[in-house]
């Protein structure tokens, strides 16, 4: 077990208390305490992606921002022309991504590893949203922009998709221990962590056990791989420096997040909450997901 | 006591687990102590402490055994009592197994200290409950809350230093790989095995599983009584695993 397995852990137990305090924590409650840990934890994960990307490459800053910004900019259009198709290509780059960033220490070959990554994002993603379907089905049924996702929430596609991945990630799981790649013991770390992912998603309305993994398991995770490499770079290059570099992004994102979801609150804008709210993740997701994984392979 | 049962029922499983459990810990108690003879001076402490947990628990669930036949409740002032006396010894293995890495007094006060708080904790806030007098499962949750947390963050401490605290540490500067991944099995046993505990506690009336998932107090026996075995004697039979293959080389 690692340190963000553990810190997973007690996330878990906190909130097992809570919930055994408040029995039923409503949704707007659920929103704004997770979108407190996803706007502090979550966003600064990505907030320094150009000084990642452009320590060693001869590129122009400016080119960087409008390649970055540009990929955003497509990806909100696509948003606003088709929606459904959007969200499933933001569900497979988060898949990857989450995928990616959990095994990427492993090494073994391009094809095997792209298609790995896949599978075990997709298996939680799956998961997430099979155990929590009719929630999802009274949330996005509830505003008139997100009802057009509830496609995607077809129980019985939403049921094989869920058992396929599981299954292919666990066998694939065994198989990178069989290639010698992985030993026993983080074979059983991994088939144990995916338990506890199971366990929460189950458990947990949906809000709560996507913050309590994105920012645990794969945020904070992110953000040591981002300070080790930074620190192997610089020995001297401490946490203190590390928080100063992602804070100009991070306040920047977090303030203009926190605009455009005050601007919907107010109906000043004609989205509800929850599509905005997706729709600005997937569209930082995208070249957030392309600059990490250039940075995971080198 | 026993000349009174004249039948005991097939499907009771959870009496069945009480009997098993008494005479399985007996077994494991008894094996530990004659096996002390076949290791080394240095892993003998380490096989009376196992003896010691099994022998202890055997007593407990013969008691419990007995309460569960005559009033058919959950015996949980035992089963604390058994737990505050175990718990802590199981601690003592870790000190024992990573004294040779440089474990001190203090490494063995804090887990004893840690266990003992969960314990003692947990007990206070399962057997105090407000809602068992007043029947209403609400009354307590204040109560079992409070606790609850206060006693999870004894079982964190263990939990983060078998992992990746002071223990963990130790191991891996142990000269044996054999310790290492002993101390590391072990502490899967508190990771995993430990985990029905907390559990067990959501499950009693007004606990958020009872509420939620509607699982029953009742049937938490059976999972208490399986897990006890389990982690008891599967417990033991590491540190003697480590004793006997490090006393062969």
């Amino acid at each position: 077990m690692n340190l963000f397995t553990f810190i997973y852990i007690v996330g878990i137990f906190i909130i097992l208390n809570l919930f055994q305090g408040f029995t039923n924590i409503s949704l707007e409650n659920q929103l704004i305490y997770s979108s407190i840990f996803i706007l502090l934890i979550g966003i600064p994960h990505g907030a320094i992606d150009h000084v990642l990307f452009l320590k060693k490459r001869e590129m122009p800053k400016l080119k960087f921002y409008s390649i970055y910004l540009g990929l955003s900019i497509i990806f909100v259009v696509l948003w606003h022309i088709l929606p459904t198709i959007s969200l499933v290509f933001f569900l497979l780059i988060s898949a990857f991504h989450f995928g990616e960033s959990q095994f990427a220490d492993v090494l073994f070959n391009k094809i095997y590893r792209f298609t790995f990554y896949f599978f075990w994002g997709l298996c939680l993603l799956s998961s997430l949203i099979y155990y929590n379907i009719t929630e999802l089905h009274e949330i996005t049924s509830y505003f008139d922009d997100t009802i057009i996702l509830e496609k995607i929430y077809d129980k019985e596609k939403i049921g094989i998709f869920f058992y396929s991945t599981n299954f292919i990630t666990i066998l694939s799981i065994i198989a990178l221990l069989l290639k010698n790649k992985i030993d026993k013991e983080r074979l059983l770390s991994e088939l144990f962590l995916l338990f506890l992912i199971h366990i929460t998603f189950f458990l947990f309305p949906f809000i709560i056990g996507f913050t309590l993994y994105f920012t645990a398991l794969h945020s904070l995770k992110v953000m040591n791989d981002e300070f080790k490499y930074l620190k192997k770079e610089n020995i001297n290059f401490t946490i203190f420096n590390f928080l100063k570099l992602l804070a100009p992004y991070s306040i920047l994102s977090i303030f203009g997040t926190t605009l455009l979801l005050f601007l919907s609150y107010y109906n000043y804008i004609p989205y509800s909450i929850p599509f905005l709210a997706i729709v600005i993740i997937s569209v930082i997701t995208l070249p957030h997901a392309i600059v990490m994984n250039i940075f995971y392979n080198e | 006591m026993l000349l009174e049962i004249t039948k005991m029922n097939p499907n009771d499983y959870i009496g069945f687990t009480f009997f098993l459990g008494y005479m399985a810990m007996a077994a494991a108690a008894v094996f530990f102590f004659i096996e002390r003879g076949s290791v080394d001076p240095k892993w003998k402490m380490s096989l009376l402490v196992s003896g010691l947990i099994t022998g202890i628990a055997a007593v407990h669930y013969f008691y419990m055994r007995d309460y569960y036949l005559a009033t058919g409740d959950n015996p949980t002032f035992f089963r604390y009592v058994d737990w505050t006396l175990t718990v802590p010894l199981m601690c003592v293995e870790f000190y024992l197994l990573t004294k040779a890495a440089g474990a001190t007094k203090s490494l063995l006060w804090k887990l004893i200290f840690a266990s003992t708080w969960m314990l003692v904790c947990g007990y206070i806030g399962e057997a105090f409950n407000p809602a068992i007098e007043s029947g209403i499962p609400s009354d307590g949750t204040t109560h079992s809350v409070m606790w609850g947390v206060l006693s999870t963050l004894g079982y964190l401490y263990i939990l983060h230093a078998v992992w990746l605290g002071e223990v963990a540490q130790l191991a891996d500067k142990s000269n044996s790989d054999v310790v290492k991944r002993g101390v590391k099995t072990l502490a899967w046993f508190v990771l995993v095995g430990w985990a029905i505990y907390p559990i067990g506690y959501m499950c009693m009336d007004g606990g958020w599983l009872n509420t939620y998932l509607e699982w029953s107090s009742k049937n938490v026996d059976l999972w208490y009584n399986i897990a006890d075995v389990i982690n008891k004697i599967g417990f033991g039979l590491v540190v003697y695993y480590i004793a006997i293959t490090e006393s062969k080389k």
